[in-house]
């Protein structure tokens, strides 16, 4: 006799669709270059960035360790914020040999959505310890607006309240 | 404790890092480049976000142990939209050749870089000779 899992209609897979769904995952991420050594996507992806929001504000948050206020340039377009500067190599030091090196240097830019309850006229930054850290007042009075959905009405069943979506026959 | 690879790997060796207080569950080991100059060995540390008082370097038995500390404000009512990184206290620990250790350390703290410097004894420095 045969063992055959059980499981339920709705949830029958193909034994290979995750399979399926691993080897697309594991492309789509070589295009976007996340088998490439750290250095190469540096340009991209440094600083590592944390966004927050409180009542009042927005903070963006990034992490340049080795970088002042002056390394660093950045910009607002659009809905994005754009950070950009170079981590230059210390110069100072001459006849150096390493031999344990993990940071990554050269130029770097990123982009960073923003949401729109940021008011880009209110902003400030400052970068200390190696944190940058960008506050955003937020544009005042965007409160979530409730939308009410209006149902169909049909004969032979009942109304649907509004507020429901009915099922479409 | 001290893992001792291959007789080439030079003076500072890496070591495992466990929580040594309690409270806090575990440490995020900071991105180090370690190099040699004919004075000293440098050992620099990325940790954003500490400041020189949150700063603790020790060199116990052939140990160098690097600590830093965040300080967190916790505001009420926040609401991460975004997260790459989660704030947290940074730790590593490095074996050193019994030599290294005796000369002086020091250590400088800035823009969240912790740069130790520790000095080689005499007879390891370098003393360049002209030649003419």
């Amino acid at each position: 006799m045969n063992l055959v899992p059980w499981k339920k209609k709705d949830v029958m897979e193909h034994p290979l669709a995750s399979l399926r769904d691993e080897m697309n995952r594991l492309f789509d991420g070589f295009w976007r270059g996340d088998f490439l050594p750290e250095r190469f996507t540096f340009a991209r992806t440094f600083p590592n960035v944390e966004v927050s929001e409180t009542d009042e504000e927005v903070v963006v948050r990034a992490e340049v360790p080795g970088l002042e206020a002056k390394d660093i340039d950045l910009s607002i377009s659009g809905d994005s914020l754009f950070i950009k500067g170079e981590k230059k190599e210390e110069k100072e030091e001459k006849k150096k040999e390493y031999y344990h090196r993990e940071t990554h240097y050269g130029a770097f830019s990123r982009s960073i959505p923003l949401p729109s309850t940021v008011d880009v006229e209110k902003v400030q930054a400052e970068c200390k310890k190696g944190v940058l850290k960008i506050t955003f007042g937020k544009v005042p009075g965007e409160k979530a607006k409730k939308i009410t959905i209006k149902g169909e009405k049909t004969e032979k069943t009942s109304k649907p309240e509004k507020g429901e979506e009915s099922e479409k026959t | 404790m001290a893992a001792k690879k291959d007789p080439e790997e030079p003076r500072a060796q890496e070591v495992e890092t466990r929580p040594v207080h309690e409270g806090q569950g575990g440490y995020y080991a900071p991105l180090v480049d370690i190099y040699e100059t004919d004075q000293e060995i440098v050992v620099a540390a990325d940790m954003p976000g500490v400041d020189p008082s949150g700063v603790e370097v020790k060199t116990e038995n052939g140990l160098l142990t690097l600590l830093g500390r965040v300080t967190r404000k916790s505001v009420k009512d926040v609401t991460q939209l975004y997260e790459e990184f989660v704030p947290g206290d940074y730790c590593r620990a490095f074996s050193l050749d019994a030599d290294v250790g005796e000369g002086s350390v020091s250590a400088e703290m800035k823009d969240g870089v912790l740069t130790v410097r520790l000095r080689k004894p005499e007879r390891a420095r370098v003393r360049r000779i002209e030649v003419k």
